[in-house]
């Protein structure tokens, strides 16, 4: 029992923090249809800004968030300006050229870190980085908890401005109809830029949030980007709700895997990535879409 | 003028094949890398250029290859035996991910192919026998320089020499898959990546061999690209 509530806590932090990294691939794949490789890159640029920031000013990494998500909605829109728009099609499907063109960026960030940062690894160490409290008699470091909290809240400020604002309402009608929305007064490309902000942020923030739990180097992320892209496959591509729920999945998964079977904890990544080949040939729709798909096939 | 390009590319053949007659080593070295960027480059066109399916997951068999070769020569095994051994088991590795992977089209396909590339990865440098992730280093002079160099000069030119053909088969296949996905979901062009992993995966043994030999460094994982 005791076992049990200890995997249960680990995946609810763990996957606080996955939705945070799958949430910002699946708005912009959900306006822009656009699989947004760079994801991992701006990931290792969060990390490495709220490094900075708590090098040179002695900045909490988690008060830097508040820097770091406006900065990176500005480097997002400027991205959209610069890259984005010009691969942005209205299709079903993302254009290779988006993939490729953002793989590229992905590859011109990890070098520019290299140039700013050099390869070390780098760490970020509070005075909390070592505590941890006790939870219903099962101990959790004080950073992941921290992460959840602040993960939970950034989830919650999305769903809110998903909901009840107008530009959720725009965000949400283009990535429904993107034709339709244009119809209607929507300035898709505008919607699209912020957007491509509001998910280039969450990735800083996802990127920030890692900052403080592990060690990072430039090359850092690519394992993030590819559970990431688990996660919204799972979910269904561009549903923020199934995002949550791929998370969940994927963090029951892992500590689920890691608590009672033998499989050695380095093979970890190796199973979601697993996860991920599977989950595309099998339903690439999504756990939804295949649950409509049964419905349909009992009807 | 057509004579002129021919003769050229005699110049150019008889260049290369002599060179480690007269070249110093730095200079064998990049006509080296010229030799595996040719062949690592003919085989991704195979796939991302004729037949359109954008794989990011070569490393994936590149490191099959690399793997194979050197556990094989820690056995003492000829490395032109490891050679083919390593092409053919990267091509079943290859066959058995294509299966399923060839029911994606596009971006789905790519990223499906980063993941197959990353499981890999991680694998390598999580089980034992491949020496986790400090990786492999080939036996001392198992593989001489100028017989690699040569291996790999053949490869390129033969990989070269065979691509008319090859594009006009590949393309009439992709064309048809194309047709296949239309109407749902296409069919198998997976003979495309089996050749086309071959070539890949060659290169990755010589790859291998090459650094153990001159510089003594420790194996690299192929962890820089997909």
């Amino acid at each position: 029992m005791q076992q049990f509530l200890s995997v249960a806590l680990n995946t609810l932090l763990a996957a606080g923090l996955y939705a945070t990294m799958a949430y910002g691939l699946a708005v912009i794949y959900g306006v822009m249809r656009v699989i947004n490789l760079a994801h991992a890159g701006l990931m290792m640029l969060g990390a490495y800004v709220t490094f900075a920031l708590f090098t040179r000013f002695a900045l909490d990494p988690f008060l830097s968030l508040v820097i770091v998500a406006p900065l990176f909605f500005a480097i997002g829109v400027a991205l959209y300006w610069i890259i984005g728009r010009h691969v942005t099609r209205a299709g079903a499907t993302p254009s290779m050229e988006s993939l490729l063109v953002l793989f590229g960026v992905w590859l011109v960030l990890q070098n520019l870190a290299y140039l700013i940062w050099s390869g070390d690894t780098q760490s970020i160490l509070t005075s909390y980085t070592m505590k941890s409290v006790k939870v219903a008699g099962v101990r959790l470091g004080v950073p992941s908890v921290l992460v959840f909290f602040a993960s939970a809240s950034s989830l919650i400020f999305l769903n809110i401005l998903l909901d009840k604002t107008y530009l959720g309402k725009a965000i949400r009608a283009v990535t429904q109809n993107r034709d339709a929305a244009l119809l209607s007064g929507v300035n898709a490309n505008r919607i699209a830029a912020t957007a491509f902000g509001i998910g280039t942020a969450f990735a800083g923030i996802a990127g920030g949030m890692l900052s403080t739990l592990m060690a990072f180097t430039p090359d850092f992320g690519r394992s993030f980007l590819l559970k990431a892209f688990c996660i919204i496959v799972l979910g269904g591509m561009e549903s923020v709700t199934g995002a949550a729920i791929g998370a969940l999945i994927l963090a029951a998964l892992e500590n689920g895997l890691a608590a009672y079977t033998p499989v050695p904890t380095s093979l970890q990544d190796a199973v979601s990535f697993a996860l991920l080949f599977v989950a595309l040939v099998a339903f690439p729709r999504g756990i939804a879409g295949l649950l409509s798909e049964r419905r349909t096939a009992v009807r | 003028m057509k004579t002129a390009g021919t003769l050229a590319w005699i110049a150019a053949g008889i260049f290369v094949l002599a060179a480690p007659r007269f070249c110093d080593r730095g200079m064998l070295n990049d006509l080296w890398n010229l030799a595996f960027a040719v062949i690592l480059a003919s085989a991704w066109n195979l796939l991302g250029g004729f037949a359109g399916q954008v794989s990011l997951g070569y490393s994936a068999f590149l490191g099959i290859g690399a793997y194979t070769t050197v556990l094989l020569s820690l056995k003492e095994v000829n490395p032109f035996i490891t050679l083919p051994l390593g092409a053919l088991l990267a091509a079943i590795f290859s066959i058995i991910i294509g299966l399923p992977a060839f029911r994606l089209r596009g971006p789905y396909f790519t990223i499906a192919t980063i993941g197959v590339a990353e499981a890999v990865r991680v694998c390598a440098t999580s089980f034992a026998f491949t020496g986790g992730s400090s990786g492999l280093r080939m036996p001392a002079g198992s593989f001489d320089f100028t017989q690699n160099y040569y291996s790999m000069i053949l490869l390129a030119i033969d990989d070269r020499h065979r691509d008319p053909c090859k594009e006009e088969c590949v393309r009439k296949r992709a064309r048809r898959d194309q047709a296949g996905h239309r109407c749902g979901r296409g069919g198998g062009d997976q003979l495309d990546e089996v050749q086309a992993d071959r070539a890949c995966d060659l290169r990755g043994a010589g790859r291998r061999r090459r650094r153990s030999l001159c510089d003594q460094l420790p194996v690299h994982r192929t962890r820089s690209g997909f």
